[in-house]
């Protein structure tokens, strides 16, 4: 995994590298670190930032400050996963504005770094697992955070993807399976939706970012606001 | 004189009842000595206006229906409206019921015998106000009740019915006395159980509202508390600027210019450190997240936080107290145990608007799997802990929103939506 670290202090780097390394360690992943000192001279990296899976960013830098150089990074890549690093708490709104995936304090690094990597790989691995289906169009390679929802039409499924519709022979229940705890909801019995793209689920009826209306039986109303819900809390 | 005292007892029913279905719609006015003799001046004045006046007819329904809603202005704090078309609805399903009581009457024995005709007909009446109540959304305290206990409230009267049915239907003259004696008996028992719920569910509401105070008062003295220590840092830290600064002088005079120079930089990172807090472009938040997290610095807790812009919340300031610090402090209390045990613990917070909605998600570690039914603990820490997120959800119900909490062995999460 090909982790980037900008910082102007070369402590903070260090130690930020550290406890990242220790982690790799430890739960036996493999990381590439990357350590930067400039906002300026990391923009101009593309082939390091296209390589890059995760980015730890620090807010307050000499030249470029860290928030200004997220947010191009984060205009050119909106998928990579940024973590803003700062020994300033009044920061953190900023993070927000900049979507940084956490927003880590200099202060309890240490303590935090663990849990943060813990959920950051799960999100990266989530997000960055390929999936390959035989379609009767041919056998496609999808990210699942392409489809937008899956529907049954007559004897066959229908993948509504940000990159075009597709159709598969597959029942259902099988793809609800396959797609177990990557963030999908069966919001109908035809019809499996990314929550990801749900912006209101109210009235029995869910609505997608897309403008699509699906409508939820009053059977699994209850548990599918459920599932939509905690998904939103761990967002 | 039977006859009258006759009336005057199922005037008392149909009193009872009808005061049950007032005291679910409208807010009761305050004055204890008002509200003692209540019932008893409804009885009284809703006997007058059922006995005189026989010679107008059916224009008597409107006499009632005004007299009744004259005397709710006295008791309730409605407007003549409202009290109006509350005394129409009630006086209709009297009227109603009483009909149907006539109607499955006929042609048996129960013809002539018009006082256990209006004691079974009272004694529905309510039965269906105890359902109204039962399944009414606007009085939430009734949800202190459960619904194992309004089960039993519900089966004293309906054998009480099932007596009375049971008593038309029988030719023996003997047997008709006992169920006469067993339905009036029963009818008594009803009464001192609607007494009886009555009682609870005002003292369940009046813990709930002292507790509230409790909290609320709690809150207010950690952020006296809060400051205090602030201020007490500040001190410290002006005593030791003292120092601080006869040392750059020292510095610059002896010519270390470059030392000094560094010395000051470092000087006013740490002021800026000293000085940080969650910001969130809301005060109020902004008070109770800063005193949690210190307090979850100070206790080795560490915090993962998701905070955005809040400026358009539109709670009230004790709601968002009520909100944050029950989620919060109940968030620390676990994290403290777990931190005992294994020596660390985090918690994730997520507090954000999106789409004009509020998401506020708590995540945080367990020693052991809390039991979650219906979106409530079922709590083991007494009654203190679970009141807290009935409070939360008193919130959530009153702006339409949705709390949802799930525990598993290691991690317990509670998302709110407004």
């Amino acid at each position: 995994m090909n982790i980037i670290i900008c910082d102007d202090r070369i402590d903070d780097r260090k130690n930020l590298s550290d406890l990242l390394s220790d982690y790799g360690e430890k739960k036996n992943y493999e990381f590439a670190i990357t350590e930067y000192d400039s906002g300026e001279q990391l923009c101009e990296e593309q082939s390091a930032l296209e390589a890059c899976q995760l980015l730890f960013q620090d807010i307050n830098m000499q030249g470029m400050d860290g928030l200004k150089t997220a947010m191009r990074i984060k205009e050119k890549y909106p998928k990579l996963p940024v973590v803003l690093v700062t020994a300033y708490m009044n920061y953190a709104l900023d993070g927000y504005k900049v979507k940084a995936s956490r927003f880590l304090l200099k202060d309890n690094l240490a303590d935090t770094i663990e849990e943060c990597m813990d959920d950051l790989i799960a999100e990266i691995n989530k997000n960055c697992r390929i999936l390959k289906f035989r379609f009767v169009e041919g056998t496609i390679k999808l990210y699942a955070d392409d489809i937008i929802y899956i529907e049954t039409e007559l004897h066959k499924n229908v993948f509504y993807t940000e990159k075009g519709t597709f159709q598969i022979y597959k029942k259902l229940d099988e793809l609800e399976n396959e797609f177990k705890d990557m963030g999908f909801v069966r919001a109908h019995l035809s019809f499996l939706v990314y929550m990801r793209y749900i912006t209101k689920i109210s009235g029995y009826v869910m609505t997608l970012t897309t403008g699509k209306k699906i409508p939820v039986p009053k059977a699994r109303y209850a548990q599918v606001k459920r599932e939509y819900m905690l998904y939103k809390g761990e967002e | 004189m039977t006859f009258w005292v006759l009336i005057f007892i199922a005037e008392m029913l149909e009193v009872k009842g009808t005061l049950y279905f007032f005291d679910t719609f409208m807010e009761k006015r305050d004055g204890g000595y008002r509200n003692r003799y209540r019932f008893f001046v409804y009885c009284g004045v809703l006997c007058l206006a059922a006995v005189t006046g026989v010679w107008i007819g059916m224009l008597k329904c409107i006499l009632i229906i005004l007299v009744m809603s004259f005397l709710n202005l006295a008791y309730y704090e409605v407007s003549f409206r409202q009290s109006f078309l509350f005394s129409i609805i009630n006086y209709t399903m009297l009227v109603l019921i009483d009909y149907v009581t006539v109607l499955l009457g006929r042609g048996g024995s129960i013809q002539e015998k018009w006082f256990l005709q209006a004691l079974i007909s009272k004694t529905a009446f309510i039965i269906l106000m105890l359902f109204i109540r039962r399944f009414s959304k606007t009085r939430k305290s009734y949800g202190l009740i459960t619904g194992k206990e309004w089960f039993q409230f519900f089966c004293v009267p309906v054998f009480t019915v099932v007596g009375f049915i049971l008593m038309f239907y029988s030719e023996n003259d003997d047997m008709q006395n006992v169920f006469l004696f067993l339905s009036v008996g029963l009818v008594a028992i009803n009464l001192i159980l609607m007494e009886f719920m009555q009682n609870t569910i005002e003292k369940e509401e009046r813990i709930k509202i002292a507790v509230l105070t409790e909290q609320n008062q709690k809150n207010r003295i950690a952020d006296y508390q809060d400051r205090e220590e602030i201020y007490e840092r500040q001190r410290r830290k002006m005593h030791d600027y003292k120092n601080q600064l006869s040392t750059i002088q020292t510095l610059i005079k002896n010519g270390h210019t470059d030392e000094a120079l560094s010395f000051t930089q470092k000087l006013t990172e740490s002021i800026a450190v000293e000085m940080s807090a969650i910001n969130t472009n809301h005060p109020v938040v902004n008070a109770v997240l800063n005193q949690k997290y210190r307090s979850m610095q100070e206790k080795h807790i560490a915090v993962i936080l998701k905070v955005g812009d809040l400026q358009e919340i539109c709670l009230e300031e004790e709601e968002i107290v009520i909100l944050l610090s029950n989620l919060l402090d109940n968030a620390i209390r676990e994290s403290e145990k777990v931190l005992k045990n294994t020596g660390k613990a985090v918690i994730h917070l997520k507090l954000e608007c999106e789409d004009h909605k509020l998401i506020f998600a708590v995540r945080n570690p367990v020693t052991e799997k809390v039991e979650i039914e219906n979106d409530t603990i079922k709590s083991k820490r007494g009654d203190h802990h679970g009141i807290g997120l009935l409070n939360v959800k008193a919130v959530v119900d009153k702006y339409g929103g949705d709390m949802v909490l799930s525990c598993d062995e290691n991690e317990f999460k509670a998302v709110v939506i407004l």
